[in-house]
């Protein structure tokens, strides 16, 4: 990085730390989600929601400062704005997280023990999918990525998570659980379905952005 | 001395005009503020004109002969041609329309160098060539290196808009070089000696970049084939080259056939389907305009200056 401009360096290490807070939300949001599943909402959940949302809102801080940064012309135009989604993505993806976590607090979901194990699976794979996709921004910034090999793998978690979705939502409905709980209970399923969906678009406008840097 | 303002009002002209060809891309795709680029562009004019400008003075005092009217009423066309053309929105070619003003005079006074002229018109045609291949060459070479280093985004970002500041400076100064012959070359050996014609030249053209060059800058580069970092910085380059081989020839020739001259360079290297050929004719036809107008002004303010009254 020696050549790299002292604006540029800056904006960097920015990023670094944006990426790295995003990922200290979804380690809270699993960690939330793990005492849920276990334990139901109890104090413990209400600390780990409340922490998971003052990570979140430091991470939204960190990417406001880092619009600021792009908007004061770090970067060259056509890169400025690619990151700029990506990032955008990335939050989008962090907002989810602790949105879920909230939902369940605001209106005492439980989840159904029929579909327990799915969703544990379901929010494992999402998590996987958000690493690598952190991993695909690192490796855009630092250095060419081995991009297909991630974009490979997001894509099945993706389509893992699809699957999942569709079937937890189907095994909800044809249960005999209130309507009412049916219909909190699947907008929570989609809502962490929604993860694994950003993680592969953010993944696709990485993939663009890497072929339009080529020279 | 009041002749030599209609050369100062040239040299401003051109300074509006051509300002745009080193530093346009940039602007245009606001990787470089603008501010930061007249200033620039200014400075390494003024030094280019000074350090390497002489070649050129000789070759266009020698198309014909001139006095101190005749200087005048060249300088006074070329630069009404070059300001309606920049009003217009168009580069043109100032070499063109200094040449064009002093045909229009030769023809009037019944001198001029045809050999001279002949050489000159062989060097426009070669610019937008040279322009061409240089663009192309620097295009390789570049992708050549970066495909070596595969460098990170931040360090490529880096590295493009040094490298874009760079080339201006040194486009800034190519034109300095060749062109402030067109704007005092003919007032040498009747008015001005060669230091003060690249002297006051290199000022009025840096004058001319600092007050108004916005409107042609927006155009160039933006309008004829979408340029990205790289492929703008292989555009100045290209250009600055081609002019600076043709100000140590001796030839005022045009910046804006050069730069236009690179950016086809790099639409042939990419797909002529991002060359938006409707603006590329609108700025070629400019250039047959451009001689054709200048020696009509010429031809005019001369025959105008030459009225006598007779009770």
């Amino acid at each position: 990085m020696f050549f790299v401009l002292k604006r540029n360096k800056i904006l960097f290490e920015k990023i670094e730390n944006y990426l790295k807070s995003s990922e200290i939300v979804i380690d809270n949001f699993q960690k939330s989600i793990k005492h849920f599943l276990k334990n139901g909402i109890d104090s413990e959940f209400e600390i780990l929601m409340e922490m998971t949302n003052s990570n979140e809102g430091k991470a939204d801080d960190l990417l406001a400062e880092i619009k600021v940064s792009l908007y004061q012309k770090s970067l060259l135009p056509e890169s400025r704005e690619d990151i700029l989604i990506i990032l955008d993505r990335v939050d989008d993806i962090v907002d989810k997280s602790n949105h879920v976590l909230q939902s369940i607090y605001s209106q005492n979901i439980e989840i159904p023990k029929f579909i327990k194990d799915d969703f544990k699976e379901i929010i494992k794979i999402s998590i996987k999918a958000f690493l690598l996709l952190k991993s695909s921004v690192d490796q855009l910034l630092t250095k060419k990525s081995d991009k297909l090999d991630n974009s490979r793998l997001i894509d099945n978690y993706e389509s893992a998570c699809d699957s999942l979705q569709l079937k937890m939502i189907k095994k909800v409905f044809d249960s005999d659980i209130s309507e009412y709980c049916k219909i909190i209970v699947r907008d929570v399923i989609r809502d962490i379905g929604t993860i694994s969906d950003l993680c592969e678009d953010a993944d696709n406008i990485i993939t663009v952005l890497n072929i339009k840097r080529a020279i | 001395m009041y002749r030599i303002f209609s050369g100062i009002f040239l040299g401003w002209a051109l300074g509006a005009n051509d300002s745009a060809n080193v530093f346009g891309t940039a602007v245009s795709s606001k990787m470089i503020k603008y501010r930061i680029a007249v200033l620039l562009t200014a400075f390494f004019v003024i030094l280019g004109a000074i350090l390497q400008g002489r070649q050129g003075l000789h070759t266009l005092s020698g198309l014909t002969t001139q006095s101190q009217l005749t200087a005048f009423i060249t300088s006074l066309a070329a630069a009404m041609t070059v300001t309606i053309m920049t009003i217009s929105k168009l580069p043109i070619s100032t070499s063109q329309a200094v040449v064009g003003a002093i045909l229009g005079i030769g023809i009037m006074t019944d001198q001029l160098n045809l050999t001279g002229l002949f050489k000159i018109i062989l060097c426009w045609i070669g610019t937008p060539f040279g322009g061409i291949i240089f663009s192309v060459l620097f295009y390789k070479i570049f992708q050549f290196v970066f495909r070596l280093l595969k460098p990170t985004l931040f360090l490529t970002d880096s590295i493009l808009k040094i490298g874009l500041v760079l080339a201006g400076c040194y486009g800034a100064y190519a034109l300095g070089a060749n062109n402030v012959a067109n704007v005092t070359g003919v007032y040498v050996g009747n008015l001005l000696t060669p230091l003060q014609a690249v002297s006051i030249g290199g000022i009025s053209i840096a004058l001319g970049v600092i007050t108004f060059s916005k409107n042609v800058m927006l155009t160039v580069g933006k309008s004829i084939v979408k340029l990205d970092a790289f492929s703008a910085l292989v555009v100045v380059l290209g250009q600055a080259v081609t002019v600076h081989i043709y100000a140590l020839i001796g030839v005022p020739v045009s910046t804006s056939q050069a730069v236009v001259g690179a950016v086809l360079g790099i639409g042939l290297l990419k797909g002529l389907h991002l060359v938006n050929i409707k603006n590329a004719l609108k700025v070629f036809s400019g250039w047959g305009l451009t001689p054709v107008l200048s020696a009509f002004f010429s031809i005019v303010i001369y025959f105008v200056m030459h009225l006598k009254y007779i009770p």
